[in-house]
């Protein structure tokens, strides 16, 4: 797999959108964005609250519906790679108090490949136990999701998408609401997985930490802002006018949670 | 004791089969938030159902269903069309709207005295379990013997349809269901076909609905759409178990709803006994009540 993505980053980005607009009603949220991810990369996508960063990713995954633009995953439409790009939506977008296991929850990433119907043997559970190894979860499996903390439940969304094991992961505020121990496990693994030449973006939300977080950075506020390396994109400048007045202490200054 | 059968045992199975039916299908309203789902769709399919009976004279189940569905598809124009250019919230609308639709059944419905076939409101609130009774099979030789069952009442072997089609559909789309039940936005994403999947739960719900009614009238069966899985919820932390023993519920809320209220006796007894209907209601509301008073897994109970 690894030999296919390299050939292909060569001459494609992992991830690139073109003119993707949206509006809610007659509101619009997203105004003809352009940005492009590359694969072996880490990428954040940062930007004020209301910016639109779930929207473009949700638009560009085609969950919900974009007025104008085009978006090619791995150089292709979505519905030709989707088994190679994994999706993590925010922890608090689902209850927890459903009846799963924890590894109920990650054997569902093997969606994509086993489809409605293949059985799910001991090898697919080995698989799966391998993956909640990685989040250092592997003790919990049989464990009622609802009784894990925030950043373990954060945890086992990161272990569902590792199961895909996609070219491609796309992740929703990773870091929200997460302990510190949490947040260096899961930056060290998103960070290996660039390594490996899979392309990695996610939502970010505290500013200080993407210098040391990130390769790649998408500053968005409704439109691009700003988007390339962390040394060239992450700007005063570029910050200042995707946060107005609301950033007062340059980037190091805190931002609120996103609800 | 030879009454047993026809008079008891084939009411007792025809409500545990529209019982089971909806407490399969509620557990997924329940984890999905919609509950109240199968009580909009109970409102909104009585006037389809009173207009098939008023077109075609019968109520064989297949013009029900598409009468059914024909007011569902008007429902969903008309809390459109208020939501719009009523200006008023989507709650609102559809409050509007189920209600106004099922007003208008019961109004259709006191329309029509056909008098051939008993049909009225109570009917439709809360079924006539107590008539499905099997009157040819008070010997338990009349399970061999042909002639006697054809006298089956007809919802017997209806509501076993709605239970196969049911189970399965749960074994079909099992994955896709519980996938996108639990997080549908990373369904969608993996190539879950949510909307499919989605369209599926409702219809069957809706088909069930119209099936179970007659059994148990459209407004009771909201209870067992919803009491069961409620209630096993909070037996269990496991999906499969829960729906075991929301089936577990549902059965003994139809069986034992039906001998707590007399029905039996009360073809020759006048005055003694209760409505079978609401008293299954009532025994799946207590069964809800003492699962979330004493179940191991509700809410605060240690893990």
């Amino acid at each position: 797999m690894l030999n296919r993505l390299t050939a292909k980053a060569a001459t494609t980005d992992a991830l690139t959108i073109s003119g993707l607009s949206v509006a809610y009603g007659d509101k619009p949220a997203l105004n003809a964005v352009d940005a492009r991810f590359s694969a072996g990369a880490m990428s954040a996508i940062v930007g004020p609250n209301g910016a639109g960063k779930s929207t473009l990713l949700k638009a560009a995954m085609g969950m919900i519906p974009s007025i104008d633009g085009t978006v090619r995953f791995l150089g292709e439409p979505l519905s030709a790679v989707r088994r190679r790009v994994a999706y993590v939506p925010q922890r608090l977008s689902v209850d927890w108090d459903f009846p799963a296991t924890v590894i109920d929850v990650v054997l569902m990433g093997l969606y994509g490949r086993l489809g409605a119907f293949a059985w799910i043997g001991q090898k697919e559970r080995q698989e799966a136990l391998a993956c909640l190894k990685e989040v250092d979860l592997d003790d919990l499996a049989d464990r009622q999701i609802g009784q894990l903390s925030g950043g373990q439940q954060q945890r086992v969304f990161i272990a569902r998408a590792l199961a895909q094991n996609a070219d491609l992961l796309i992740l929703d505020e990773p870091l929200a609401g997460v302990d510190a121990a949490t947040e260096r496990l899961i930056v060290a693994l998103l960070r290996r997985l660039a390594g490996e030449g899979r392309a990695v973006i996610a939502v970010h939300h505290d500013l200080s930490t993407v210098r040391e977080y990130y390769d790649d950075v998408l500053i968005l506020n409704g439109a691009t802002i700003a988007n390339g390396s962390v040394e060239a994109a992450f700007t005063e400048a570029n910050l200042a006018r995707a946060y107005g007045g609301r950033l007062t202490a340059g980037p190091l200054a805190p931002t609120g949670a996103r609800a | 004791m030879a009454l047993y059968l026809g008079l008891t045992l084939v009411p007792i199975l025809i409500g545990s089969l529209a019982a089971v039916s909806c407490a399969l299908l509620g557990n997924f309203l329940v984890l999905r938030r919609q509950s109240l789902m199968g009580d909009a769709i109970s409102h909104v399919v009585l006037p389809g159902i009173v207009a098939a009976f008023v077109l075609t004279g019968s109520m064989s189940a297949i013009p029900m269903l598409l009468g059914a569905a024909a007011a569902a598809l008007l429902a969903a124009a008309m809390i459109e069309i208020v939501r719009v250019y009523g200006k008023v919230e989507p709650g609102a609308a559809m409050g509007v709207v189920f209600t106004a639709l099922f007003a208008f059944g019961i109004v259709l419905l006191e329309q029509t005295d056909t008098g051939s076939i008993h049909f009225d409101v109570e009917h439709a609130l809360y079924g006539n379990l107590e008539s499905l009774v099997w009157l040819a099979g008070i010997e338990w030789a009349a399970l061999i013997d042909p002639i006697a069952l054809s006298d089956i009442p007809p919802q017997l072997p209806r509501l076993a349809m709605a239970l196969v089609v049911v189970v399965g559909f749960l074994a079909v789309a099992w994955r896709p269901l519980v996938i996108s039940t639990f997080d549908p936005t990373f369904a969608a994403a993996a190539g879950v076909p949510v909307r499919l999947v989605n369209a599926g739960l409702i219809i069957l719900v809706a088909m069930v609905s119209v099936t179970a009614f007659e059994a148990v009238g459209a407004i009771i069966a909201i209870a067992m759409l919803i009491c069961p899985p409620a209630a096993a919820r909070m037996m269990t932390d496991r999906l499969l178990p829960q729906i075991a023993w929301s089936v577990a519920f549902a059965i003994l809320a139809a069986a034992g709803g039906y001998v707590a209220a007399g029905a039996g006796v009360a073809l020759f007894v006048e005055g003694v006994a209760v409505s079978a209907a609401g008293m299954i209601a009532t025994v799946a509301g207590v069964t809800l009540l003492l699962a979330a008073a004493f179940g191991p897994r509700r809410k605060g109970a240690k893990a």
